[in-house]
């Protein structure tokens, strides 16, 4: 039931960075992202539940303070100063870039089908959808012309996972488990 | 004899909801909307006004505009009775699969946009050609969200595939679940002419895909029609709710199961109607030639699901 719920969010979230391809509005981009983050720092919630670490309930409340309240309410202010809302122009259109992030996907599941994870693992699946949800991060700041729209391709994908890689205890040296708290 | 039996309480369950579902729907975005809405019986009433009036058909109609009605009715009908509603027992369980099932709902969907077509009004022209790039679109999202399942199971007969789900749960298999539930979701919404592709409620001329084509229906051909737009949004909200939701007795055949799995039926299928509700209430109709977009989305998350499956 844990490892449904975990690799339920994530997918949720790998969906949601999808979304965020699709969406042409800023204000919209910036609701998918505060949403997004909400089902991080569920899924992060969940591994905390599976396996007793009180760091992991930390790790998913800073998440959702930082990256579903904070982050989303200094971005709506910047767009509300600067007054542009409506557009998000992009250098590939969005049906070509929902095209092209199928590619990505199978990339990165193919991919982690090449890593070998040792040790228990909580919910395998996790490791293809962090990196997925990073190259469609990673895909949005290049697609798009706009700075503000670039900033979230940038916070959308797992720059949050370098600090939580090099996690000191002994339990952390599971791979799955470490992409999963980005 | 079991086949026949429940398979035919299925068939008359499934009808004698739908009208319901739809008032439901209609209800709960009128509430959210502060209004006070219909009571919940007003799609029978609606129906029943209509089968009670004359039917008037332009002079220029040919037999398909005499035809079409009965023809959507049907078919809409026959899909209906693959379908495992509360029990894997079903009419014809023996002659096709949820691939049939697919299929026989698109001829519905094929002779709709023919009598849109039918009457020569520019409306109905416009609503067919719009109809048939949606379904078209949506079509392929369809088919690989039922190979997933068919991968999963290793079957493609529905009934089958229902008790797997139900037996072995689909915990299994998360993210492929969850992305073949959105698509389904949005697959849902673009046939069954909900909002995001199509607005139900109004009859405004540039937008209306459904209603353009039924336009010149009346009496008892609209009362067909409708019918059938019922029903196959219950087909639709039947097909998410037991294979996102599989609580359910689909093996046993005994009375009190079959009373309890009616009662389970009706609340899945009111849990799911909520969200549809909740999409239209928050939603305005997109720009038709936005709806590709939507569906290519719905495409590739039923593609990622398919691979991962």
């Amino acid at each position: 039931m844990i490892k449904f719920l975990v690799e339920f969010f994530g997918a949720m979230s790998l969906f949601l960075a999808i979304a965020q391809l699709s969406s042409n509005r800023l204000n919209l981009s910036i609701k998918i992202y505060q949403l997004q983050s909400v089902f991080l720092s569920m899924s992060i919630l969940f591994i905390g539940i599976a396996t007793f670490e009180f760091e992991l309930y930390i790790s998913s409340f800073l998440n959702l303070l930082i990256k579903a309240i904070l982050i989303p309410f200094f971005l709506f202010k910047v767009v509300e100063k600067i007054k542009l809302d409506r557009e998000v122009s992009m250098y590939l259109n969005i049906t070509n870039s929902l095209l092209f992030s199928i590619l990505i996907v199978i990339f990165a599941f193919y991919i982690s089908n090449k890593i070998d994870i040792t040790g228990e693992v909580i919910a395998k699946q996790i490791f293809p959808l962090s990196l997925g949800i990073i190259f469609i991060g990673i895909f949005i700041m290049i697609s798009r012309k706009k700075a503000l729209s670039q900033i979230i391709g940038f916070f959308d994908n797992g720059k949050w996972n370098t600090p939580c890689r090099n996690f000191p205890n002994k339990r952390y040296a599971d791979d799955s488990r470490n992409w999963s708290v980005f | 004899m079991e086949n026949i039996v429940i398979g035919l309480l299925q068939l008359v369950i499934l009808v004698a909801i739908s009208p319901f579902i739809k008032t439901f729907i209609h209800k709960i975005k009128c509430i959210l909307r502060g209004q006070k809405g219909p009571p919940l019986t007003q799609a029978y009433k609606d129906i029943y006004r209509l089968f009670k009036k004359e039917t008037v058909i332009s002079k220029d109609a040919s037999f398909i505009s005499r035809m079409a009605p009965y023809v959507v009715f049907v078919s809409t009908l026959w899909a209906a009775t693959f379908l495992p509603v509360i029990n894997k027992y079903t009419l014809l369980n023996f002659t096709g699969d949820i691939i049939a099932l697919a299929y026989i709902l698109a001829l519905g969907v094929f002779f709709i946009a023919l009598y849109g077509m039918d009457q020569a009004s520019a409306f109905g022209g416009l609503g067919s050609s719009r109809e048939i790039t949606i379904a078209a679109l949506s079509e392929a999202s369809f088919m690989l969200i039922i190979f997933t399942f068919a991968l999963q199971t290793g079957s493609t007969n529905i009934g089958e595939i229902f008790e797997k789900v139900h037996q072995f749960g689909i915990s299994h298999v998360p993210v492929s679940v969850a992305f073949a539930l959105i698509s389904l979701f949005i697959v849902s919404l673009a046939e069954n002419a909900r909002i995001p592709f199509d607005n139900p409620e109004t009859h405004l001329e540039l937008t209306m895909v459904h209603e353009a084509m039924i336009l010149e229906a009346s009496g008892r051909h609209l009362a067909l029609f409708e019918l059938s737009s019922y029903i196959k949004l219950t087909i639709f909200l039947t097909l998410v709710s037991n294979l996102f939701f599989p609580v359910g007795f689909y093996k046993d055949t005994s009375i009190l199961f079959i009373i309890l799995g009616v009662v389970v039926y009706i609340l899945k299928m009111l849990l799911f109607a909520v969200p549809v509700a909740l999409i239209e209430i928050s939603m305005a109709k997109f720009r038709f030639f936005r709806v590709p977009e939507i569906l290519i989305l719905a495409f590739m998350l039923s593609l990622i699901s398919l691979i991962i499956s």
